[in-house]
C-alpha cells in the first residue's frame, strides 16, 4: 500500500516535471532537427541527426542579433530605472509617515488593475509629438510605469525586512538620511534589489504589445516583434524560428532562476501581508 | 503600531521650522520620481484614453475626427464579436485560473514536504514562468501544429482528437490552446504563491488537529483551507485581473481566430487599436473592460471582507 | 561638559498624547535612570532627546545648544538599542569605526579608539567577527563598544539588558556601573526594572502616563515615595498599601487600621494633618517582622497578627500575614528559626517607616522616616 502511494506520488511529481519542460525541450528538439528530417522525422522525440545550422544561421545571418542587443538594452534600462526608483518609493512607504500615504498606495494597487490595452491608443498620442516613438528610450519610459507599482510593493517588502533601528543607529553615528539608506540598509538589501532587477529584466524582455505599436524601423525592433514578423512572413523557416526562440529564452532562464529564491522571500512577505 | 517611525507629518502643529519643514518634504523627495513617471504613463493616458470612447477616432481618417457623444459605445452595443469576445473572455479567464490554481495548489503541496531532489525539481518546474509569454504563445503555437509536434496524434491516442489536427483553426477548440498555455505559464506563480502561505500556517494546529483524530483530508478540509482563503483573495484578484487584461497569447496563437470564434475583449481591444487604427472604437472596448473589472473586484473585495468576519 | 535639560517637552502622535510637560535637569556626568512601566513613555522621551523622534512642543538642550531642530548625528550622543542595532554586514572593528569613519576620521585614529574600546569592555578577541557570529552578552558589549568610541557628551541607553538572560543581566549591570566610573559622561538610561534602576542610578526619574511621578536619588526614591504608585511600582515586593483613618491619640495623632492596630504618629513629621481623615498607609515589607526574629527596629511597635503563609528564599524570607482583612508581606532576613502560618503571632512594626498617602490623588501626606543628611 505504501509503495503504491510512493510511487503515484512520484508519478505525479514527473507528470509536472514533464508537463512544464516538454514545451522548452521540444523547442530545443526542433531548433537542433536538420531541415531534411523535419518532415521525416517531425514528431518522433529525437532527430536521429542534430545540427547546429540553425543557430549559426540566426546569429550570423539574420537581423536576430540586433533585436536581441535592442532588447538587452531596452530590459537593462528598464530594470536599472525601476529599482533605483522602486528604492525610493520603497523605503518612503516603510520609513515615513505622511499624508496621502494610503490613497498613494491604493493608487498604485489600482494600476495594476487597469487593462494595459487601454493604454495603448493614448499612450501613442502621447509620445509621438515628444518624439518617443519609434525609439528605445520611448520603450524604457512606457515599461518603467508599468513594472514600477509591482518593484515598489516588493521593495516595500524588504525594506520591511530590515530593522528600523539600524538605521537610526547609523543617524546617531553621524549619517545623514540619506547615507544610512546607502551604506547601512541597501548593502543589507542586495538580496531585494537583485529580486527586482531580475523580475524587471524579465517582465522587460516579455513585452509585446507596445513594442509592437511603437516600434517601426527594423533597427530598434526587440525581439518579440523580431520573432513575431519572422513568424508572419510566408514559408516559415521552423528550425531558425525556434533556434531564436530559445535564444530569446536564455537570458530571461538565468535571470530567473538566479532570483528565484529572493522573490519567493519577497513573494511569502507580500502575500502574507496580503 | 510600531514606535520607531518618523511622524514628521503627523505630529500635530504644522511645521514650524525649516528642518521640521524639510523631514515634512523628506518622503515626498523619494517617492516623486516614482510616482510621476507611473502618474504621467498611466493615469493620464487612462483619461485620455476614456475621453477616446466618445469621439470618431480612426487614424486613417484624420478629418472626420471629432466628438461623437455614444456613438461607439451604441456600435458595440449591436456589435456581434464583442459579445462573443465577452463571453469568450469570462471563458479564458475562467479555466485559466481555476487550472492555474488547482494545479498550483497541487505543486504547491508536493513541493512542502521535502523529498530527494526538490531544489533542482523546483527551479525546473518554476521554468515556465520565466518564459517571456510572446514565447510561449509562440512555442505553443507550434506543440499544436501536428507537422512539427506529436502533441496532436498523442491526443488523438487518448481519444481527445478525433484525428491528428489543429486545435488552433477549430472554431470549437481554438480557445482551449491560449488557455493550455496560459496555465502551462501561470502555474508556477500560484505554487509559488500558495507555498509561502502553506508555510505561514502555524504547524501547532495541525498538531492539534492529529490529537484531535483528524486525517489528513480533514486538516486540509479544516485548517489548511480556511487559512489560505482570506490570504489568497487579493492574490486571485489580482491575477484573475491580470488574465483576463492579457492578449499576448491569443493574439499570438489564434489573433482571435478562426473568425473571431477565440476572440477575448482585450485582444479585440488591441487589433482595432493597431490593426484597424480606430482609436475610438478601442477605447470604447477598453472601457467597457474596466468598467466590468471594478465591479469584479468590488465584488470580490466584498466576498474577502465577509470571510475575514 | 554636557548637562541635558528638558523644559515642558511634549509629544503627540497624531490624537495621542505619549509625554506631558516633560521638565528635567541633568547634571553633567550623571547617571539618570527613567523607569516606569510598559507605555509610559520612557523609550518616546529618549528618542526625543536622541533626535529620532520630532518634538511637538518644549525645548531639549545638551550642553549649551538647544537641539530641538538638530538631527541626531549633530547632537553629539550615543544610543545602544534594546536589540543593539548592530550593523550585520560590517564586523566588528567596522561596527565600532563607522562613526568615526563617517566623520572622517584619520585610519590611524579609528584604530586606536576602537583598540582602546574594546580593550575596556574585553571585546578584542572577536573584532574581526560578523555580529552573527558573537552571543548575546557580547554583541551588547560591542554595542557598548560602539557608543563608546564616539566618545560622546551623552549616552542613551534604551533598556540594553532586557534580551539577556537574568544572570548576564546582572554581571552586565555591574558592567555598566563600573564603565561610568571610567568613562565619565552623562547617562540617560531607560528601564523598566527597578532593580536596574535602584543599582545604577544616580537619579531616578519615575514616569507614569507619559508624566513625572518623581524625581530622586534611589534612597529618596524608595524610603519617600512622592506617591502610591512609585511605592507601588519601585521595591520587590512592593511597599504594602492599607486603607487607614487617621485618629486623635491622645495629644497626638495615630493612624488606624480598621480591623488592626492603631499605629501612634510621629507630631513632629506628620504635623498639619488633621485627626479624622482617609489616608492610605505604605509600609515597606521589611519594617514588618514576627517578634521574635525581628531586628533592631528604631520605633518598634508591637501587634499580633495570623501568618498566612511563609515563602522562605534562602537568605530571606517573604511572610504574609493578614492585618484588618488585608493581606501583608513582610520581609525577614536570615531567619533562623522555622516559620509556618500560625494564629495570634506577635508582630512588631518600625513607626520610624510609615508613610501616608492621600487615597484620592495618591500624592504623599507625611512619612516618618529621616533620610539622612547628604
Ligand atoms: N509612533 C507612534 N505612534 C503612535 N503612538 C506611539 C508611537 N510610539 C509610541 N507611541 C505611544 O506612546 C506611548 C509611549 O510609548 P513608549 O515607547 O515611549 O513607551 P515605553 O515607556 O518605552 O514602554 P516600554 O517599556 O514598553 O518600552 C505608548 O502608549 C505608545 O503606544
Ligand atoms: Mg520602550
Amino acid at each position: 500500500m505504501r509503495i503504491v502511494t510512493t510511487a503515484g506520488i512520484w508519478l505525479i511529481r514527473f507528470a509536472y516535471l514533464a508537463f512544464a519542460l516538454f514545451p522548452l525541450l521540444w523547442l530545443l528538439r526542433i531548433a537542433l532537427t536538420p531541415d531534411q528530417l523535419l518532415y521525416t522525422e517531425g514528431t518522433t522525440l529525437w532527430p536521429s541527426v542534430i545540427t547546429f545550422e540553425n543557430f549559426r544561421y540566426v546569429i550570423e545571418e539574420s537581423p536576430f542579433p540586433t533585436y536581441f542587443l535592442n532588447t538587452v538594452i531596452v530590459s537593462l534600462g528598464t530594470a536599472a530605472i525601476v529599482t533605483v526608483l522602486s528604492t525610493g518609493i520603497g523605503y518612503a512607504f516603510s520609513r515615513f509617515r505622511f499624508r496621502g500615504k494610503t490613497a498613494l498606495m491604493v493608487f498604485l494597487v489600482i494600476t495594476q488593475l487597469f487593462p494595459i490595452v487601454m493604454l495603448i491608443t493614448p499612450l501613442y498620442q502621447i509620445l509621438a509629438p515628444v518624439g518617443l516613438v519609434d525609439t528605445r528610450i520611448g520603450l524604457v519610459v512606457v515599461f518603467t510605469a508599468f513594472n514600477l507599482p509591482f518593484a515598489a510593493f516588493l521593495m516595500h517588502s524588504f525594506f520591511e525586512g530590515i530593522p528600523r533601528e539600524l538605521e537610526q543607529a547609523a543617524m546617531i553615528d553621524g549619517c545623514t538620511r540619506f547615507q544610512a539608506l546607502i551604506r547601512i540598509i541597501l548593502p543589507l538589501m542586495l538580496p531585494g534589489v537583485g529580486a527586482t532587477l531580475g523580475f524587471v529584466f524579465t517582465a522587460a524582455w516579455s513585452e509585446l504589445l507596445f513594442s509592437l505599436m511603437l516600434i517601426s524601423s527594423e533597427a530598434k525592433k526587440t525581439f518579440a516583434v523580431g520573432l513575431l514578423s519572422f513568424v508572419g512572413r510566408s514559408g516559415v523557416d521552423w528550425g531558425q524560428m525556434m533556434a531564436a526562440a530559445t535564444l530569446a529564452l536564455i537570458p530571461p532562464a538565468i535571470f530567473f532562476t538566479a532570483i528565484q529564491k529572493y522573490l519567493v522571500g519577497g513573494l511569502t512577505a507580500g502575500a502574507i501581508k496580503g | 503600531m510600531s514606535t520607531t517611525v518618523n511622524d514628521p507629518g503627523r505630529t500635530g502643529a504644522s511645521p514650524r521650522t525649516s528642518r521640521q519643514r524639510l523631514t515634512a518634504a523628506e518622503p515626498y523627495l523619494y517617492l516623486a520620481p516614482g510616482i510621476a513617471i507611473v502618474a504621467l504613463v498611466m493615469l493620464v493616458p487612462l483619461v485620455v484614453g476614456v475621453s477616446f470612447s466618445f469621439q470618431n477616432y480612426v487614424i486613417f481618417r484624420p478629418a472626420a475626427r471629432g466628438w461623437s457623444g455614444l456613438e461607439n459605445y451604441a456600435e458595440l452595443w449591436s456589435d456581434r464579436t464583442f459579445w462573443l469576445a465577452l463571453a469568450n473572455t469570462a471563458k479564458w479567464t475562467f479555466w485559466s485560473v481555476l487550472f492555474q490554481i488547482s494545479l498550483g495548489l497541487g505543486l504547491a503541496l508536493i513541493l512542502e514536504k521535502p523529498f530527494p531532489g526538490r531544489a533542482i525539481f523546483q527551479s525546473l518546474v518554476f521554468l515556465p514562468w520565466a518564459v517571456p509569454t510572446f514565447l510561449s504563445g509562440l512555442n505553443w503555437q507550434w506543440l499544436f501544429n501536428p507537422i512539427v509536434s506529436p502533441l496532436p496524434g498523442m491526443l488523438s491516442a487518448i481519444g481527445m482528437l478525433d484525428e491528428p489536427r489543429n486545435i488552433l483553426s477549430d472554431p470549437d477548440l481554438a480557445l482551449y490552446g491560449p488557455i493550455t498555455a496560459m496555465i502551462w505559464w501561470g502555474v508556477p506563480f500560484f505554487a509559488i504563491t500558495l507555498l509561502a502561505a502553506l508555510r505561514s500556517v502555524p504547524s501547532d494546529l495541525y498538531e492539534a488537529a492529529a490529537i484531535d483524530g483528524a486525517t489528513g483530508w480533514e486538516a486540509f478540509r479544516h485548517i489548511t483551507v480556511p487559512f489560505l482563503l482570506p490570504m489568497m483573495t487579493i492574490t486571485i484578484l489580482l491575477r484573475t485581473v491580470w488574465v483576463a487584461n492579457s492578449p499576448e497569447l491569443i493574439f499570438v496563437m489564434t489573433g482571435g481566430g478562426p473568425a473571431n470564434t477565440s476572440q477575448t475583449l482585450p485582444n479585440y481591444v488591441f487589433t482595432s487599436a493597431y490593426s484597424s487604427m480606430n482609436f475610438g472604437y478601442a477605447s470604447a472596448l477598453a472601457s467597457v473592460l474596466m468598467v466590468l473589472l471594478v465591479f469584479y473586484s468590488i465584488f470580490l473585495l466584498w466576498i474577502r471582507g465577509r470571510l475575514g468576519q | 561638559m554636557a548637562e541635558v535639560s528638558l523644559k515642558g517637552v511634549v509629544k503627540r502622535f497624531g490624537p495621542v498624547q505619549a509625554v506631558h510637560d516633560f521638565t528635567l535637569d541633568i547634571a553633567h556626568e550623571e547617571f539618570v535612570v527613567f523607569v516606569g512601566p510598559s507605555g509610559c513613555g520612557k523609550s518616546t522621551t529618549l528618542r526625543m532627546i536622541a533626535g529620532l523622534e520630532d518634538i511637538s512642543g518644549g525645548e531639549i538642550r545638551i550642553g549649551d545648544r538647544v537641539v530641538n531642530d538638530l538631527p541626531p548625528r549633530a547632537r553629539d550622543i550615543s544610543m545602544v538599542f534594546q536589540n543593539y542595532a548592530l550593523y550585520p554586514h560590517m564586523t566588528v572593528r567596522d561596527n565600532q569605526g563607522f562613526g568615526l569613519k563617517i566623520a572622517g576620521s584619520p585610519k590611524s585614529e579609528i584604530a586606536e579608539k576602537v583598540g582602546r574600546a574594546a580593550k575596556l569592555l574585553g571585546i578584542e578577541s572577536f573584532l574581526t567577527r560578523k555580529p552573527a557570529a558573537l552571543s548575546g552578552g557580547q554583541r551588547q558589549r560591542v554595542a557598548m563598544g560602539r557608543a563608546i568610541v564616539r566618545d560622546p557628551a551623552v549616552f542613551l541607553f534604551d533598556e540594553p539588558l532586557s534580551n539577556l538572560d537574568a544572570k548576564l543581566r546582572g554581571q552586565m549591570r555591574t558592567e555598566i556601573r563600573k564603565l561610568h566610573e571610567k568613562v565619565r559622561t552623562t547617562v540617560i538610561y531607560v528601564t523598566h526594572d527597578q532593580v536596574e534602576a535602584m543599582t545604577l542610578a544616580d537619579r531616578i526619574v519615575v514616569m507614569r502616563d507619559g508624566r513625572i511621578e518623581q524625581v530622586g536619588t534611589p534612597d529618596e526614591v524608595y524610603h519617600l515615595p512622592a506617591s502610591d504608585f512609585v511605592a507601588g511600582f519601585i521595591g520587590s515586593p512592593p511597599m504594602n498599601l492599607l486603607d487607614a483613618r487617621t485618629v486623635r491619640d491622645g495629644d497626638g495623632l495615630a493612624v488606624e487600621i480598621p480591623g488592626g492596630p492603631r499605629l501612634p504618629l510621629d507630631p513632629e513629621a506628620c504635623r498639619g494633618i488633621e485627626p479624622g481623615r482617609d489616608v492610605r498607609l505604605g509600609l515597606r515589607p521589611e519594617a514588618i517582622a514576627p517578634e521574635r526574629i525581628a531586628s533592631e527596629m528604631r520605633r518598634p511597635f508591637s501587634f499580633t497578627a495570623d501568618i498566612t503563609l511563609v515563602e522562605p528564599l534562602g537568605g530571606e524570607a517573604l511572610i504574609f500575614l493578614e492585618i484588618g482583612g488585608t493581606e501583608v508581606t513582610a520581609r525577614v532576613f536570615r531567619p533562623n528559626t522555622r516559620l509556618s502560618p500560625e494564629k495570634d503571632v506577635p508582630f512588631v512594626v518600625d513607626l520610624g517607616e510609615l508613610n501616608l498617602f492621600d487615597p484620592e490623588s495618591g500624592r504623599r501626606l507625611c512619612g516618618t522616616r529621616r533620610m539622612p543628611t547628604q
